[in-house]
């Protein structure tokens, strides 16, 4: 059951747990390696390895782990190191931040995602052509 | 096929510059500056200054022209503005109002 | 022929409007709204952060390029592997592919964005979403900021005129950003100006103009 025993880390985290579907935790969770959450959080979640939010699982504050997968309902904010991944079904309300963010379609998300990258350079001022021109050139055109 | 089609229920206002072959069977309002050939389908609309290697008119143009090559309106096709452009040929059935300068 | 392409050699300053599907491969920097389908490729460039009522819009978008500015869709909205976005994000149904990266507000509610609630939300998130795009296009390059894009905006109303110097929008940098996002979370109505610095008055603007 528990994805999180097949993967592995480099730390001190070849441990992988997993909160069953019948517990309920209200406070802080904290740990090193990877952690299958299919029951009930309310608070704060750190772990160092993979955090996965499974179909039944319920979180209700600020999770922090080197990647986060959430297939079931979150509410908080989500910082991961590496990836985060929503799949479909899930419900996530917060915002994320990571290396990469991947949503899937179908899942319900609401809030701001911050992945960290550089836009092409050409995108704020194209090549080879002058930069973008002053304003009021471009206005004039596009009213003549 | 590479180059730009702007096709027919799309409305572009403002300025289309490019450097390869645009279509327009849509509405261009404001300026098209293309350094390549510009084709006006039967259906296009452009009300704008239009600067290119060549033109072939078949829909409608309000605007002045500037074309390195060649200009041909076709039939049916309709024209408001001066031409300027080494060669220009226009069909029976076009419609043209303007001037022409073949001075190059 | 509903298919329109804006080729690699192009590039638009104005607006993009109209009925069937448009693949963006060159540039346009202005607003783009089209009924059916937009795509915008790898070469695609888009920069139309200038506020409003969503800048692109269409039944369904696709992005494999660049954008800066407001995505919005009737159905859904696709970044594909390699699509860099700078702006909000909204459509019932949102993907976002391993290599897709956005920065911005994403939200799958409510995409018909004129439903009161909805409404009322993206108001409240407006500030930190009118900051957004200006935060990351500052560390890019100080000269032409995100207001570049504005000229792109044909016959503004004249009160948006009020000029700025370009350099403003570019300075404007996380502090505002960070203040505004635990408030506007909490759905809190966006505070009234002067506690919101530069990044507010866009925000105001923006809700006019969205209504």
């Amino acid at each position: 059951m528990s994805r999180g025993s097949t993967m592995h880390r480099s730390s001190s985290s070849d441990e992988a747990h997993l909160l069953g579907r019948t517990v309920k935790v209200r406070g802080r969770v904290t740990g090193d390696g990877d952690l299958r959450v299919e029951g009930t959080i309310e608070g704060d979640v750190r772990v160092s390895g993979e955090l996965t939010i499974g179909t039944s699982g319920v979180v209700t504050g600020q999770t922090n782990a080197q990647a986060v997968v959430v297939e079931g309902n979150l509410q908080g904010d989500v910082q991961a190191v590496g990836e985060i991944a929503i799949r479909a079904g899930a419900r996530v309300e917060g915002n994320l931040s990571g290396a990469t963010v991947a949503l899937d379609e179908g899942a319900s998300f609401d809030g701001r995602i911050d992945t960290d990258f550089e836009l092409p350079d050409d995108l704020m001022s194209p090549a080879g052509e002058g930069g973008a021109r002053p304003s009021r050139d471009a206005r004039r055109g596009g009213r003549r | 096929m590479a180059g730009t089609i702007i096709g027919q229920g799309i409305v572009i206002e403002g300025e289309v510059t490019s450097d390869e072959a645009v279509i327009v069977a849509g509405t261009v309002r404001g300026k098209l500056t293309v350094d390549g050939p510009v084709t006006i389908e039967a259906s296009g609309v452009v009300e704008a200054d239009i600067g290119a290697t060549s033109l072939s008119n078949g829909g409608s143009i309000t605007g002045n022209v500037v074309v390195g090559d060649r200009v041909d309106l076709l039939s049916g096709s309709r024209l408001v503005g001066d031409v300027k452009s080494a060669r220009v040929t226009i069909a029976d059935g076009a419609m043209f109002k303007g001037n022409v300068d073949m001075d190059s | 022929m509903s298919g329109s392409r804006i080729g690699r050699g192009t590039v638009i300053r104005g607006a993009v409007r109209g009925e069937g599907d448009l693949e963006i491969e060159g540039r346009v920097e202005g607003i783009v709204e089209v009924e059916g389908e937009l795509g915008v490729s790898a070469s695609g460039r888009v920069v139309s952060s200038d506020g409003g009522a969503g800048t692109l819009s269409a039944r369904r978008i696709s992005v494999s390029g660049a954008v800066a500015g407001d995505l919005s869709a009737q159905e859904a909205i696709v970044l594909e592997e390699g699509a860099r976005v700078l702006g909000n994000l909204r459509a019932p149904s949102i993907g976002i592919r391993p290599g897709g990266l956005v920065k911005g507000h994403v939200s799958t509610e409510g995409a018909a964005a004129h439903g009161g609630r909805t409404q009322a939300r993206s108001a409240a998130v407006s500030p930190k979403a009118a900051s957004a795009p200006a935060r990351a296009a500052a560390p890019e390059r100080a000269a032409p900021p995100v207001r570049a894009a504005a000229p792109a905006r044909p016959a503004p109303p004249p009160s948006r005129q009020a000029p700025r110097p370009p350099t403003r929008a570019a300075a404007r940098v996380e502090p505002a950003v960070e203040q505004a996002a635990p408030v506007a979370r909490k759905g809190a109505p966006a505070p009234v100006m002067p506690a919101l610095k530069k990044g507010a008055k866009g925000a105001m603007k923006k809700q006019k103009g969205a209504r």
